[in-house]
């Protein structure tokens, strides 16, 4: 597209249809936006919308993951009727509320309230921190902290709460909001950040004048930031609702989605279905479903966002 | 006056909070191999993280791992943040019809779950000659980045006031020089925010590494980790919090640096 | 781009320019291929297994293999076990397979070797057995499929009790040799406040142990029939080793079912726990993390009142891929792999029997355990992880888990019966 050279003026972006444009400008129009739109699009279509296909097309099969025969929806009505898939589905929910409730409320308020302390900076890194740090240090951690002979045992213990020791990871629910919570402590950074990318879009005349206008603390930020904050919001709240449904990781590191199945998440279903059982057409049924349930939620939540402009 | 010493209050708590798990990341990995208990200490065992750091590097390839990844990860985010900034350009300023349908054929690639494209992307790089290649690997994290680098420069795009693209029109800038003049450097900080989240999602990312890479000079950092804590790995514990520490220091080093130039920016505008 | 009139854009295309020709040269440099993954000279074999820390293993044994039949082993490895099983899969019809692979035998070996992947290598063992270097029929049927075997036996470990000497020594103990001396120990032990038996597994595999011991402890015959889908989880041997796995975890026997079994080392260095069951291969991890040669002990455990002496057998298995780029060569390295100077290089590194009995590694323990084995002659069971269809065993390990969270009686019972349920049901699969 660096080959374009126009100096030509174009009109000023209008609703189509208002004046139809020359044939030959549309199609300039087209290239360039073409030119602009293709390297995303075409990168995510081979490298990840492909792939998807793959393995939407392979969940049609019985597939061992070296020979495979055709059975049409038999892995759907398996997995329908799996008694862990409900168990799955719950969980993920659980994290789907939990990291909207938790890393996108801290960070909200985190990214609010550092802003207003001198020393903000400060405490800023230290929550961005973690969000940083490689995912073998934060596994090994919280480890540390949970296990049963744990740190978290060991100082209960060391200032007589003995009595408030827990399997912290044995058990569910409790395992699913504990990492939860050390969801928590690696994510709330990253939302954090975003909302101060947010906060820089507040031109500052619309603070002065609220101000002016007697607005202070909770009743400033709830009627002027928040509102103002909109467009970061959508991308935090709709980040963590795709992430919270894909979780993987921290479970897989912690509990393996043990014990039994009891802290699987759909992901994790799936790839203990696929790699540990060897049962790709299985597990490729649960992406599958799993997907659909990510793009419904996104798009319940994002459908009237993806058509402004 | 009240109100700023909650405030103070609060930011305090938080920063303990999130403090307490840091340091014992820290501090563990001061620990000698020998002296670990298998319990987690709150206090230095010694002032010596050199030994575990070499044992490290020696027992598994972290400094290559380090320089391979440092290419895919400024690299990749950097190509990752420019297209998906075009491409958010051209759905918030230029005039596509149905920026629906664009949005959602971007925003896809983080709808679906990862592990899903493992054995066809395997599959596929095996047929391609990409399997374990510094661009195969370089190619996947540019497509996966893109996406949410695309949504949070299109939703910044979206507080960019209209009236600014047509006064540059009305100059008669074509849309390249549209985009560099005027929409880059407002977007700066939503770029600059999306490079170091991308950077750092690559940084650490293990998934991809494990799977479409096998020799030295081409896997990533956190899968030379993996060969640490991996499932037969012998390295104790310090050793590998050592390892993952100084693994980690480019990235927290990312998010100081733009932590100053954010502090900065906030300044000029509140 | 059009010419520009300010300087300011001039610099930022130049960045752009430098950035976009960076990028490009990257592209070009052509050195971006791995270095494992280019065709391997002449006399290197390559091998793929799931334990970087065995690289100078295979090393030490392919100076071996070249004075015997002119190969290198060049060994590949990824750190994650079911990413490797996945990556054999995946690669095992493409270009990028390697020669040699490590698997599991017993029905995990099955599971592959029925899908056409893997050369047979029969005559490896033809010869092992000719040349008097191994002629063991229970291993042998556990790395078959159809009659034919599908490659050779990578160690031979034996499930069996490592024990902290210095501590044993302490409290004036000694190895039991039988049941209620074993109990005897566990006791004096937990009246000591040392925690007696390490015993993870609530979220790894490792909760197969006891069942697998205890079963087969109490009777051989029953747990082959069991895990040859020929007898049922519900019947009274499998309850009578939960009752008396129960009475051991009743009795404190155990650490918290959420132990790293990382940090046993540690613990027995520190004096802090007296025995582990697990696999002898273990005995490497050991001598690497602070306990001295000298103060590790391994032992068989007796069986429990009215059982037999049996040990369970485990065993890696290094197999040729059907599509290896030198086949030839592969076959004859699989063929020497049992000869004598390649398993003593092997197993010095490895610290653990060899499917040789006349190769022993000089390590106090190891010694100590082959010395039993010879003089007990036990009769052998394959590991329970590979003595079913994969997808049995992982399910039912996974109930066994969440059992030893919750050790009591009735979710025994419940236990028991989901296993037998899962069992029904995968072996009808298995056996379509």
């Amino acid at each position: 597209m660096a080959l374009v050279t126009t100096t030509e003026k174009l009109p000023v972006a209008t609703r189509s249809g208002a004046d139809q444009p020359r044939r030959g400008f549309r199609w300039r129009r087209a290239l360039w936006v073409g030119g602009f739109l293709l390297p995303a699009v075409a990168l995510i279509v081979v490298l990840l919308v492909v792939p998807f296909l793959v393995t939407a097309y392979r969940s049609l099969f019985d597939d061992n993951g070296v020979s495979s025969r055709f059975i049409g929806l038999a892995n759907y009505v398996a997995l329908f009727t799996d008694p862990d898939f409900g168990r799955s589905l719950l969980n993920t929910v659980f994290w789907v509320i939990g990291t909207l409730v938790l890393p996108v409320l801290l960070g909200l308020l985190i990214a609010v309230l550092t802003n207003s302390v001198r020393w903000g900076s400060v405490a800023r890194t230290v929550v961005v921190i973690p969000y940083a740090l490689s995912g073998s240090a934060t596994a090994l951690l919280w480890t540390f902290l949970l296990q049963s002979d744990g740190a978290i045992n060991q100082t209960l213990a060391s200032i007589g709460l003995g009595g408030l020791q827990q399997e912290w990871l044995l058990h569910w629910p409790l395992n699913t909001v504990v990492m939860i919570l050390a969801t928590t402590w690696q994510a709330t950074g990253a939302s954090m950040i975003l909302f101060l990318v947010g906060l820089q879009t507040i031109p500052p005349e619309t603070l002065e004048a609220a101000k002016l206008d007697g607005a202070t603390g909770f009743r400033l930020f709830w009627s002027i930031i928040v509102p103002q904050l909109r467009p970061m919001t959508i991308v935090v709240v709709g980040m963590s609702i795709v992430n919270s449904l894909k979780t993987f990781d921290i479970v897989w590191l912690l509990t393996r989605g043990g014990p039994g199945t009891a802290s699987e998440t759909l992901a994790l279903t799936m790839y203990r279905e696929t790699f540990t059982l060897s049962r790709y057409g299985y597990g490729a049924a649960v992406s599958v479903v799993l997907t659909i349930v990510v793009l419904a939620a996104s798009w319940l939540y994002l459908r009237r966002q993806a058509t402004q402009r | 006056m009240a109100s700023r010493i909650v405030r103070n209050v609060l930011v305090v708590l938080v920063s303990v909070v999130w403090l307490v798990p840091t340091w014992l990341v820290v501090v563990n990995a001061f620990t000698p191999s020998a002296q670990y208990t298998g319990s987690p200490r709150w206090w230095f065992a010694s002032a010596d993280i050199a030994t575990n750091i070499r044992t490290a590097f020696s027992t598994a390839g972290v400094g290559q791992g380090m320089l391979n990844t440092l290419i895919y990860a400024a690299l990749g985010a950097a190509i990752a943040v420019l297209i998906s900034a075009l491409a958010g350009f051209a759905v918030t300023v230029m005039p596509v019809k149905r920026p629906a349908i664009w949005f959602w054929g971007i925003y896809i690639g983080t709808v679906l779950p990862l592990q899903t494209f493992l054995s066809p992307l395997f599959t596929g790089y095996a047929k391609t000659g990409l399997y374990d290649t510094q661009y195969g690997m370089l190619l996947i994290y540019v497509a996966m980045t893109i996406p949410f680098a695309f949504f949070v420069n299109r939703n910044f795009l979206m507080t960019v006031p209209r009236e600014l693209a047509e006064a540059a029109q009305l100059d008669g800038a074509n849309w390249l020089r549209m985009f560099v003049r005027v929409h880059l450097p407002l977007a700066r900080s939503a770029l600059l925010a999306t490079f170091v989240f991308q950077f750092t999602w690559i940084w650490n990312d293990l998934l991809f590494g494990i799977t479409l890479s096998l020799s030295p000079n081409v896997r990533p950092v956190m899968a030379t980790l993996a060969d640490l804590s991996g499932s037969y790995g012998t390295a104790g514990p310090p050793v590998i919090l050592a390892g993952a520490l100084v693994a980690s220091i480019p990235t927290v080093l990312l998010f100081f640096v733009f932590q100053r130039f954010f502090v900065n920016s906030l300044r000029l505008t509140s | 781009m059009q010419t520009s009139d300010t300087g300011h854009s001039v610099t930022r295309r130049t960045v752009l320019a430098s950035a976009l020709a960076g990028a490009v040269g990257l592209a070009a440099a052509g050195c971006a291929r791995g270095t494992q993954t280019r065709p391997a000279p002449g006399d290197v074999v390559s091998l793929f297994n799931d334990n970087p820390t065995w690289a100078p293993g295979y090393a030490a044994a392919g100076k071996a293999l070249h004075q015997l039949v002119g190969y290198r082993l060049s060994a590949r490895a990824s750190p994650d076990t079911s990413s490797y099983q996945q990556i054999v899969r995946m690669s095992a019809q493409t270009d990028s397979t390697t020669d040699l692979i490590k698997w599991w035998n017993g029905y995990r070996l099955q599971d592959i070797a029925r899908s056409g992947i893997l050369q047979d290598v029969s005559s490896a063992w033809n010869l092992a057995a000719r040349n008097g270097w191994s002629n063991d029929k229970e291993l042998r049927d556990s790395f078959s499929y159809q009659g034919k075997q599908y490659g050779v036996p990578l160690y031979k470990s034996y499930w069996a009790v490592f024990y902290n000497k210095p501590l044993f020594a302490k409290l004036k103990l000694d190895v039991p040799t039988d049941w209620d001396e074993f109990r005897r120990v566990v006791a004096a032990l937990k009246a000591k406040r040392i925690t007696p038996i390490a015993s993870g597994g609530a979220t790894t595999f490792e909760s197969l142990t006891w069942f697998q011991q205890l079963v087969n402890g109490l009777d051989h015959q029953f747990y082959l029939d069991l895990t040859a889908g020929k007898a049922s989880y519900t019947d009274p041997v499998c309850r009578q080793a939960m009752k008396l796995w129960i009475e051991l975890f009743a009795a404190g026997a155990f650490s918290a079912p959420d132990f790293n079994t990382a940090t046993v080392p540690a613990q027995f260095a520190q004096g802090k726990m007296a025995m582990h069951l697990y696999g002898s291969w273990n005995t490497g991890a050991y001598l690497s993390n602070g306990v001295k040669d000298a103060n590790l002990g391994l032992f068989l455990l007796p069986p429990p009142p009215g059982g037999n002496n049996s040990v369970v057998v485990e065993s890696g298995v290094l197999s040729v891929s059907k599509k290896a780029h030198k086949l030839g060569a592969a076959r004859k390295v699989a063929d020497a792999w049992l000869d004598p100077s390649v398993q003593r290089a092997w197993t010095d590194f490895l610290k653990d029997t060899s499917a040789d009995p006349g190769v022993v590694p000089k390590v106090g323990a190891i010694t100590e355990l082959a010395a039993t084995v010879r003089q007990q002659k036990p009769t052998q069971a394959i590991r329970y992880w590979e003595a079913s269809p994969p997808v049995l065993i992982e399910g039912n390990v996974q109930d066994l888990s969440a059992f030893m969270i919750n050790p009591t009686a009735a979710n025994a019972s419940r236990t028991l019966s989901s296993m037998q349920r899962r069992a029904d049901k995968e072996w009808k699969v298995w056996r379509s």
